[in-house]
């Protein structure tokens, strides 16, 4: 029976020779299901050890599944393709699916008002086709395909100052704004991404106005 | 601590006399004077927490000078400390000016923490530990171990609209919040404000 033992602390010790935490989770596994083969084979059968051993093959178990959920490759559809390429390529495609789940598709006809001058607003939305327009001032500002609106509610939480009607049939993706704020500040990286995002989109609408 | 959010910053702040490099005094104040200013108050030049949050804040630089802020970080140890720190956060092609004050004023001003507790306690160890377990290294002490950090971003107009203060060595502004801070000042001077 020592050879089991000796082949769980050989797979224990390439464990801890790797770098990649899923190969050593799973190694980690193999050794385990050794080890308490072992113990269970003994004269006497090592409960203690065995159930410690249950509890950490488990935990390695389901921290094996979520890292190969994780690291499965992601699909996108054509739209989502579109946007990703237009407007998030600094976010990981994963990052960007998980930004999708959160928000929703939507479409208005052309002449809708999808936001009113001085009324609170609590979604930020990104165009993914057609046009919108802005009036500041005397101007008119058409904000197009990959750009933001409502970011004013979102980062300020202030109302907009300007209606943004679509010019022509528009698709859009809508984030509302207390899910989005919540699941950023949960995500750090993923926070400071879309910050990042969300400023380059700025920075080129004050060159527009 | 009493925040100065939302109130103009301090007469003593915006009156502090920090060093650059070369010792040249520089008068605080002239940082906001022509648009909005991100101020990040670091310990002494060696700290181990001022480390990790300058690696948070360097790769951020551009967003803030971006949203139309300058970026001004002041340490505490001596000027000739200062050459060194730039060159090991390789900042000295940012978008970054780096002073000291080793009187203190402006730390005093910004009404931030200087503690025995606030340096050696357990949070500064965990702090530590952290850093550590981050890859970053420790430094020599360049400056006034117990003074702590902060960060603050004024707006043009002088007006505090954001006032971090830290509570222990790594206890700092998350470049995140600072980089939101900014943005909003952006949206705000906009006429694009939808």
């Amino acid at each position: 029976m020592a050879y089991l033992l000796h082949a769980a602390n050989v797979l224990y010790l390439l464990s801890y020779l790797v770098k990649d935490i899923l190969w050593l989770r799973l190694l980690t596994v193999l050794a385990g299901l050794l080890l308490m083969t072992w113990a269970f084979l003994q004269p006497q059968p090592l409960w203690a050890s065995l159930a410690w051993n249950a509890v950490f093959l488990a935990i390695n178990v389901v921290q094996s599944w979520l890292l190969v959920l994780e690291r499965r490759p992601v699909q996108l559809s054509e739209r989502e393709m579109e946007l990703y390429r237009l407007v998030f390529r600094t976010l990981t495609p994963r990052e960007f699916v998980k930004l999708l789940a959160l928000g929703r598709w939507e479409e208005a006809p052309a002449d809708t008002r999808i936001v009113e001058r001085a009324r609170a607003l609590d979604r930020l939305m990104v165009i993914a086709s057609g046009r919108t327009a802005v009036r500041v001032g005397e101007r008119v500002v058409e904000l197009g395909q990959g750009r933001f609106v409502g970011e004013m509610s979102f980062i300020t939480g202030e109302p907009p100052t300007a209606d943004v009607v679509a010019i022509d049939a528009i698709r859009y993706v809508a984030w509302p704004k207390a899910p989005l704020t919540k699941f950023l500040a949960e995500h750090p990286p993923l926070r400071a991404a879309w910050q990042a995002v969300l400023g380059a989109d700025l920075v080129s609408k004050l060159r527009a106005a | 601590m009493e925040t100065l959010r939302g109130r103009p910053v301090p007469p003593a702040l915006a009156g502090a006399v920090v060093l650059d490099a070369r010792g040249q005094p520089r008068p605080l104040g002239a940082c906001w004077k022509d648009g909005p200013c991100v101020l990040v108050l670091l310990r002494h030049f060696g700290c181990i927490g001022c480390d990790t949050q300058v690696a948070d804040l360097a790769p951020r630089l551009h967003e803030l000078r971006a949203a139309g802020a300058r970026t001004v970080l002041v340490g505490n140890g001596p000027p000739d400390a200062i050459a060194d720190f730039v060159a090991r956060h390789a900042l000295g092609d940012k978008d970054v000016e780096v002073f000291t004050d080793p009187s203190l004023a402006a730390f005093r001003a910004a009404r931030l923490l200087r503690s025995a507790w606030a340096t050696y306690g357990p949070r500064s160890i965990a702090d530590y530990a952290r850093a550590l377990v981050g890859g970053f290294a420790p430094h020599r002490t360049l400056g006034d171990a117990l003074q702590q950090g902060g960060a603050l971003v004024v707006d043009a107009g002088g007006t505090v609209v954001l006032h971090r203060v830290a509570r222990s060595l790594g206890d700092h502004a998350d470049a995140s919040d600072l980089v939101d801070a900014a943005l909003a000042l952006a949206l705000r001077a906009s006429p694009l404000r939808v």
